[in-house]
C-alpha cells in the first residue's frame, strides 16, 4: 500500500522516515510526509536521529565527521552514497538556512554562583534520586529569559509572529555516531529546577536508550545545544524550525577575568580572579527578533546565571 | 525493599503471558489468582467449549450426515457426560501446563484473592483465610470479566444458567432458551443443537452476531435456522420465570409478545469487568462509568506503577487481546521495545457450524467513515476443498479503500474460517494489499484459496467466479 501511495504521490521514501516495526515505513509516516512537504516547518517538528542538529564541529567544519566526507576527503571518482539521515539531515539543513536569516550573538557567563549551587544541592538532589546537571540550570534560566522577552518564544508566519503560550524547551542530546535526538520539555516554566533537573534525567537517558514517544520530541519553542561537551568555545548552530532562537552553550572552561570592584574613594578597583566561564551564543531569527531585543534576552539568561541563588 | 518487581493480579490469558514476558524481561515476577490457573479462558470459556463444539459436530454428523455422506446408525447413543468429561480433561491438560510454564519462569502463583494496600503493596488472602503481603514497584491488574444478568433475573445454575453452569452441566436439556446471540450465545446454541436438543435463540438487536459485518449475520442466522436452530432476532427479553419443569421466557418482537417454554434458559447477554473489590476506588485508580479500568496505550492506568490489561479494561473483551495486552504491558514495564496495539484489527472468531471470523472495519463501518470501499468476495461453493469436506456455506469478504488498496477489515463465514484469518491481520499490520494476497501462491485445494480468490476479486479480476 506504501508503494501505491508513494508513486501515486510522487513520494520518494528515501526522504520518509519509518516509524513501523523495524523501521518499515508506513502509510501514516507516508501521510506525515505528505502533510509536513507543503508546509516547511512540520517534518522539523518530528525530529529524528540526527535530523536536528548536527554536531557543531561539523556545522563549523572544523572536524568533518566520517558520516560527512568532504567530497576532497573521498577517493577520486568515488562517490559515498546517501544514507536517508544524510539526506534528510541535509534536506532540513538547506530549509532552515532557507528559511530564516540567521544571526548569531555571544555573550559569557560566570558561572561561579550556579556552581556553588549546584555543590550545595547536588547532595540533596541526589538523594531524591536526581543528578543535578547544568543542563537544568541552563533550561531554567532560558525560561527566565524567554518569559522576559517573549519574542523569542515565538514562530513567523505570514499572518503574523505566533507568539506561543506553552514554553517547551527542547535539549539536543548528542547519540554518538547516530546522530542528534531532541526531546522536549513540555511547560517548562511550570517546573521547579529539581523537576527540571529530573526531566532533563528522564528525557536525556531514554533519549539515549531510543526510548523516547514520538510526541516527546515534538512541539518544542526554544532549544538548547550543549556543544561545550565536546570542547567547542561557541558555535553557531542552525534553528530548529519553525522556532525563533538556539542557544549555544560552550565548554565551561577557567579563565582569568578583571573584576571591577568599587574603591573607598568612588573610582573602580581592578584585580584579577580565576572564574568558571562559559560562552553562550543566541542563533536566532532576524525576521522575528532584531540584534537589540536577542541581546536583551541573552543578557537576561547571562544575569539569571551570575546572580544565581 | 519490594518483595517483585511485578506482580500480576488474575491468571487468565492476560494475566499469565504478562507474567511471562515480565519474567523473560528479566523482572521477578509473582502472579495472584482467587480461583484457577488460566482463567475462565482456559477454565470455563475458549477451551473447554471448543472440545465440546468438537463433540457436537461429530453427534451433527451422526445425526444428520448419513444421506449426504452414505451411512446409516441404527440405536445411535451419544453420551453427552463424555463429552463434558472430555472438555475437562482438555481443560486440566491446558492448566497443568500454565502451572508448569509458572514454575519454568520462576514465577511464584499466590492462590487467594488481592486488594490493593497501596499502589506498590497487596493483601491476598487465601481460602484459608490467611493473609499475605505482597510488595512489587509494578502491579497489573488482569481480573477479567463476569457474566452480566438481565436484571430480576438470577442464575441457579439449574433452569437459569450463564456460561459458567452451562460449560459444566453434564444434564443435556430437552430444550433450552439461549438469550444473547454474541460468541458465547452462538457457540453453545451450536453444542446442543449438534446434540438434537430444541434451542430458540434470542437476540434484542436485530441481528445474530451484531457486531459482525450485517452479511456474515445473515449467512449465520440462515445457515442456524437451516440446522434446526429457531432464531430469533430484534427481539427483547421481559421476564425469566422459573418453575414447574423448566422455564418460561417472556418475550417482544416482531411478532409480539410471546412466551417461549424450556427446560433450561442460558443468560449470555455480555460480559462486566471485574474492577470491584480490589481496593481501586481508594487507590484513585481511574474508572470508566460502566467500571472499566481507563489505561493508555502503554497499559498504565493513570497510578504510577498500577497497570491494567485484558477484560478488566474493557477494550475488547477477548482471551487474545488480553494476551497482546499483557505482552505490551510487561514490555513496557520493563522498558524494551513494544508496539501500539490496533484494537480495531484485532481478530474476532465464533466457532459455531459454520464458524464466523473476522477483523477491522465492517463494509457499512468503512461506508459511515466516508472511504471509498471496494469489496471482494469469494464463495466457499466455489472452493474445492470445501465442497469435498462437505461444508460449503459461507464466503470470504474483503472490505478495501478503493484507491490504495489499504486492507480496512475481513469477514469470513464458513468451515473453519478461524484458522484462515491470520494471512489477513499480517497482511493489514504489514499494510499490504489485496494484490500482494492475490500473488501470494496458495496450496491446491485449500480454503485458504478462497482468500486468494477473495483478494483477486478485490483487485477487479477474479479468477474462479
Amino acid at each position: 500500500m506504501v508503494a501505491r501511495l508513494a508513486s501515486e504521490q510522487g513520494v520518494d521514501l528515501g526522504q520518509v522516515r519509518g516509524t513501523g516495526q523495524g523501521g518499515r515505513i508506513t502509510k501514516k509516516d507516508v501521510q506525515a510526509y505528505l502533510e509536513g512537504r507543503g508546509a516547511a516547518p512540520a517534518p522539523w517538528e518530528t525530529p529524528a536521529l540526527g535530523e536536528l542538529f548536527r554536531p557543531s564541529e561539523e556545522l563549523r567544519g572544523a572536524q568533518p565527521s566520517a558520516a560527512a566526507p568532504s567530497p576532497a576527503a573521498a577517493a577520486a571518482g568515488s562517490t559515498v552514497p546517501l544514507t536517508a539521515v544524510r539526506r534528510s539531515i541535509a534536506e532540513h539543513m538547506v530549509r532552515s538556512r532557507h528559511t530564516s536569516p540567521h544571526v548569531s550573538t555571544i555573550m559569557e557567563a560566570d558561572l561561579s554562583r550556579v556552581l556553588s549551587h549546584r555543590q550545595a544541592h547536588k547532595e540533596s538532589f541526589g538523594r531524591d534520586g536526581v543528578n543535578l546537571t547544568l543542563t537544568a540550570y541552563f533550561v531554567s534560566a532560558s525560561v527566565a529569559a524567554l518569559k522576559a522577552v517573549p519574542m523569542a518564544n515565538a514562530s513567523w508566519s505570514e499572518q503574523g509572529i505566533v507568539l506561543h503560550r506553552g514554553v517547551n524547551i527542547g535539549v539536543a542530546v548528542s547519540l554518538g555516531d547516530e546522530g542528534l535526538i531532541v526531546p522536549v520539555i513540555r511547560e517548562a516554566d511550570q517546573h521547579s529546577l529539581l523537576s527540571l533537573a529530573r526531566k532533563v534525567n528522564d528525557l536525556s537517558g531514554r533519549a539515549r536508550a531510543h526510548k523516547l514517544a514520538p510526541d516527546e520530541v515534538q512541539g518544542g519553542t526554544f532549544t538548547i545545544t550543549n556543544h561545550g561537551v565536546s570542547g567547542s568555545l561557541f558555535a553557531t548552530p542552525i534553528i530548529n524550525q519553525p522556532q525563533c532562537a538556539i542557544l549555544g552553550v560552550g565548554a565551561l572552561q577557567k579563565r582569568v577575568v578583571v573584576i571591577e570592584t568599587p574603591d573607598p574613594a568612588g573610582g573602580v578597583q581592578d584585580s584579577v580572579a580565576i572564574r568558571p566561564m562559559v560562552y553562550l551564543s543566541l542563533t536566532f531569527d532576524h525576521r522575528i527578533l532584531d540584534g537589540a531585543l536577542a541581546d536583551r534576552f541573552l543578557g537576561h539568561l547571562v544575569k539569571t546565571l551570575e546572580g544565581w541563588g | 525493599m519490594p518483595d517483585y518487581d511485578v506482580v500480576v493480579i488474575g491468571a487468565g490469558p492476560g494475566g499469565y503471558v504478562c507474567a511471562i514476558r515480565a519474567a523473560q524481561l528479566g523482572k521477578k515476577v509473582a502472579i495472584v489468582d482467587r480461583q484457577w490457573l488460566g482463567g475462565v479462558c482456559l477454565n470455563v470459556g475458549c477451551i473447554p467449549s471448543k472440545a465440546l463444539l468438537r463433540n457436537a459436530e461429530i453427534a451433527h454428523l451422526l445425526r444428520e450426515g448419513g444421506k449426504d455422506f452414505g451411512f446409516e446408525v441404527q440405536g445411535l447413543k451419544l453420551d453427552f457426560p463424555a463429552a463434558v468429561k472430555r472438555s475437562r480433561q482438555v481443560s486440566d491438560r491446558l492448566v497443568k501446563g500454565v502451572g508448569f510454564l509458572m514454575k519454568k519462569n520462576a514465577i511464584d502463583v499466590h492462590m487467594g484473592a488481592a486488594t490493593f494496600t497501596d499502589a506498590h503493596t497487596l493483601e491476598v488472602t487465601g481460602k484459608d483465610g490467611a493473609k499475605t503481603s505482597l510488595k512489587a514497584k509494578d502491579i497489573v491488574i488482569a481480573t477479567g470479566s463476569s457474566p452480566m444478568m438481565i436484571p430480576g433475573v438470577q442464575a441457579d445454575g439449574k433452569a437459569v444458567l450463564t456460561y459458567l453452569e452451562a460449560i459444566l452441566q453434564e444434564r443435556l436439556p430437552k430444550s433450552v432458551v439461549v438469550i444473547g446471540a454474541s460468541a458465547i450465545g452462538c457457540e453453545f446454541a451450536t453444542v446442543w443443537n449438534g446434540y438434537g436438543v430444541a434451542v430458540t435463540l434470542v437476540e434484542m438487536l436485530p441481528r445474530v452476531a451484531p457486531l459482525e459485518d450485517e452479511e456474515a449475520s445473515k449467512e449465520l442466522a440462515k445457515a442456524f435456522t437451516k440446522r434446526g436452530i429457531k432464531v430469533m432476532a430484534g427481539t427483547k427479553v421481559e421476564g425469566v420465570e422459573v418453575g414447574g419443569p423448566g422455564v418460561r421466557v417472556r418475550v417482544a418482537g416482531p411478532d409480539g409478545a410471546q412466551v417461549i417454554e424450556a427446560e433450561q434458559a442460558l443468560v449470555a447477554i455480555g460480559v462486566k469487568p471485574n474492577s470491584q473489590g480490589l481496593g481501586l476506588e481508594t487507590l484513585g485508580v481511574k474508572l470508566s462509568p460502566r467500571g472499566m479500568v481507563e489505561i493508555d496505550e502503554r497499559m498504565a492506568t493513570n497510578v504510577p506503577g498500577v497497570w491494567a490489561i485484558g477484560d478488566v479494561t474493557g477494550k475488547l473483551m477477548l482471551a487474545h487481546v488480553a494476551s497482546a495486552m499483557g505482552v505490551v504491558c510487561a514490555e513496557n514495564i520493563a522498558g524494551a521495545p513494544t508496539v501500539t496495539l490496533d484494537y480495531e484489527a484485532m481478530p474476532r472468531a465464533i466457532y459455531s457450524q459454520p464458524q464466523v471470523a473476522s477483523f477491522g472495519l465492517t463494509e457499512a463501518q468503512a461506508k459511515e467513515r466516508g472511504l471509498e470501499v471496494k469489496v471482494g468476495r469469494f464463495p466457499f461453493q466455489a472452493n474445492g476443498k470445501a465442497l469435498g469436506f462437505g461444508e460449503y456455506a459461507g464466503w470470504v469478504k474483503i472490505v478495501t479503500e478503493a484507491k490504495y488498496g489499504e486492507i480496512l477489515g475481513a469477514h469470513l463465514v464458513g468451515p473453519e474460517v478461524t484458522e484462515l484469518l491470520p494471512e489477513l491481520t499480517v497482511a493489514r499490520m504489514m499494510e499490504l494489499t489485496p494484490a500482494e494476497i492475490a500473488r501470494n501462491v496458495h496450496a491446491h485445494p485449500s480454503l485458504s484459496e478462497a482468500l486468494m480468490e477473495a483478494a483477486h476479486a478485490a483487485e477487479g479480476h477474479p479468477i474462479h467466479t
